[in-house]
């Protein structure tokens, strides 16, 4: 139990935060690279043509994932927003701050792909269905929790604090927009059906190994990207203590 | 092989999101280690200032 | 008490620049001669975006002024008195939103049907067009209370207000225009009526204290 509850206590340090998360930098970079390549290559060739779709279906491989990521990042983001700022803990504002470009990121992918899917599914570019739009509402959230930050640039410890706020709001009211969306499109009937409502029938192994091995690879490249960032983001707000110093000196 | 790369009529738009997930994966990690950088570089002359 | 008072002394300074009053019901009107300008004057068009565009109208003029709520309060430094008089900051926020409203939701509200003639908003509608925002309008003001508070000392906070603010409204312009559009329809609004004004509940009781926390960590 005693060691479980130091590495917590540790995590929550920043210089040992630091040197910890350092050195799993570049074996979660390593997997989340080999787990991408094996997982596209499976499903881009090896897995069977679908029935009604044929190959386009294989777009699926990228766009599931980024958007399984998508929201759990945001997930991510509320949790730790609300733990910066309830206990204005440091690391926390780190991993939420560090983990907002990669979620953006991800969800503006998951707009792009869907939108390269919806072409040969339904003859569209883009469809105002409850998944689109509510993913689209949720790139805005990301960029309203960014941009609040990267506004508040001279003091960084209350940009975080704003941030916080914000992504705690955002994080409530994601139910009700998502509800709301849903029971707007369903009164309005636009295209029936959802991209993603095909996921959660695959019954072939086949296409769903490769489907679990990118979301999986995707959260190994999501933890590289967000503790590199956090990594950064602790040196510069710790800019005056004397482990920063060390660092630098030794990089 | 080539065959394997076919996607039959569905080419664009299959091999496009392929390219695009591989786009945003290099802006992510340009981005990281550049970012890096910059703050590395701030810091150093911070230092500096402060030593002299 | 104190709640009037501050309620009374914000309707007073608003109502004293009556410009303040007039601009967003002059930009409804702008923004609203540029629909037939593009789409063209056939009232079969118009009356089709009529429930949506009124609506949208609204929310956009409204919008513009949200910026300002907290804006001057805190350049000369009458917002940090509000925090340390011991009037609890929450109940002073609502006293804001509720000066918002008088000066800014109500006029909005009474014009709107203006420019529902315009655009040929057939008849019957007016009356849920009149509900639907009387009961969106404290709302807009209570979520801009909160987007101004975070956005309070950012010199064009304007842009990342919208932001911040838009994704908040999005359920209210699905209930509310939507509400609209039903009657327009044939249907009852009575479902989009109630969802809006649980809506409105939900913000009543939160937006005070989100809008308190923001302004206390601006003022640190």
């Amino acid at each position: 139990m005693n060691k479980i509850v130091k590495f917590y206590h540790e995590m929550g340090s920043p210089p040992s935060f630091y040197r910890i998360t350092g050195y799993w930098l570049k074996p979660l970079f390593i997997l989340a690279l080999v787990l991408t390549i094996y997982g596209l290559i499976d499903g881009l060739f090896f897995a069977p043509p679908d029935y009604q779709q044929g190959d386009s279906y294989r777009i699926m491989f990228v766009h599931v994932p980024a958007a399984w990521m998508s929201m759990f990042i945001y997930f991510v983001i509320g949790v730790c927003g609300i733990i910066a700022f309830v206990w204005r803990m440091k690391v926390a504002e780190a991993v939420m701050m560090a983990s907002a470009p990669i979620g953006a990121l991800f969800t503006a992918l998951t707009l792009l792909t869907g939108m390269l899917w919806g072409k040969p599914m339904w003859g569209t570019y883009w469809d105002w269905d409850a998944r689109m739009t509510s993913e689209l509402i949720l790139l805005f959230l990301y960029i309203g929790v960014m941009g609040i930050y990267s506004a508040y640039d001279d003091d960084p410890r209350k940009a975080a604090r704003l941030a916080a706020l914000v992504a705690i709001i955002g994080l409530i009211n994601l139910p009700i927009i998502r509800y709301s969306v849903e029971w707007w499109t369903s009164i309005h009937q636009g295209a029936s059906i959802s991209l993603m409502g095909g996921n959660s029938g695959i019954k072939d192994w086949s296409m769903l190994r490769p489907l679990l091995v990118m979301a999986l690879a995707t959260k190994f490249y999501y933890l590289y990207s967000m503790l590199h960032r956090a990594r950064t983001y602790l040196l510069r707000t710790e800019q005056n203590k004397s482990w920063v110093t060390k660092q630098i000196i030794e990089n | 092989m080539l065959t394997l790369l076919d996607m039959g009529k569905y080419n664009f738009f299959v091999w496009s999101s392929m390219a695009l997930f591989g786009l945003m994966l290099t802006v992510d990690l340009v981005s990281i280690h550049r970012h890096r950088r910059q703050i590395a570089r701030q810091i150093k002359a911070r230092q500096r200032r402060q030593q002299s | 008490m104190r709640f009037w008072i501050l309620l009374q002394r914000d309707v007073l300074v608003a109502w004293r620049k009556k410009s303040n009053i007039y601009q967003p019901l002059v930009f409804q009107l702008l923004i609203v001669t540029m629909f037939p300008l593009g789409l063209g004057a056939g009232a079969q068009t118009l009356q089709k975006i009529a429930p949506a565009v009124v609506w949208i109208l609204a929310l956009i003029s409204t919008l513009i002024t949200l910026e300002n709520i907290f804006k001057d309060d805190y350049e000369d430094g009458s917002l940090a008195l509000y925090a340390l008089s011991g009037l609890s900051l929450p109940l002073a926020v609502l006293a804001k939103a509720a000066a918002h409203w008088i000066t800014t939701g109500l006029p909005v509200i009474l014009f709107a049907p203006v420019i529902a003639v315009l655009l040929h908003l057939p008849a019957y509608a007016y009356g849920v067009l009149m509900l639907s925002l009387l009961i969106a309008t404290p709302i807009f003001s209570l979520l801009g209370t909160v987007g101004s508070a975070l956005i309070m000392n950012l010199k064009n906070g304007g842009m990342l207000l919208s932001v911040l603010i838009m994704p908040l409204l999005a359920p209210v312009l699905i209930f509310g225009a939507g509400a609209v559009l039903e009657t327009t329809l044939g249907n009852t609004p009575t479902g989009h009526l109630s969802l809006l004004a649980g809506c409105f509940v939900l913000s009543l009781t939160l937006a005070p204290i989100a809008a308190a926390a923001a302004i206390k960590v601006n003022l640190e």
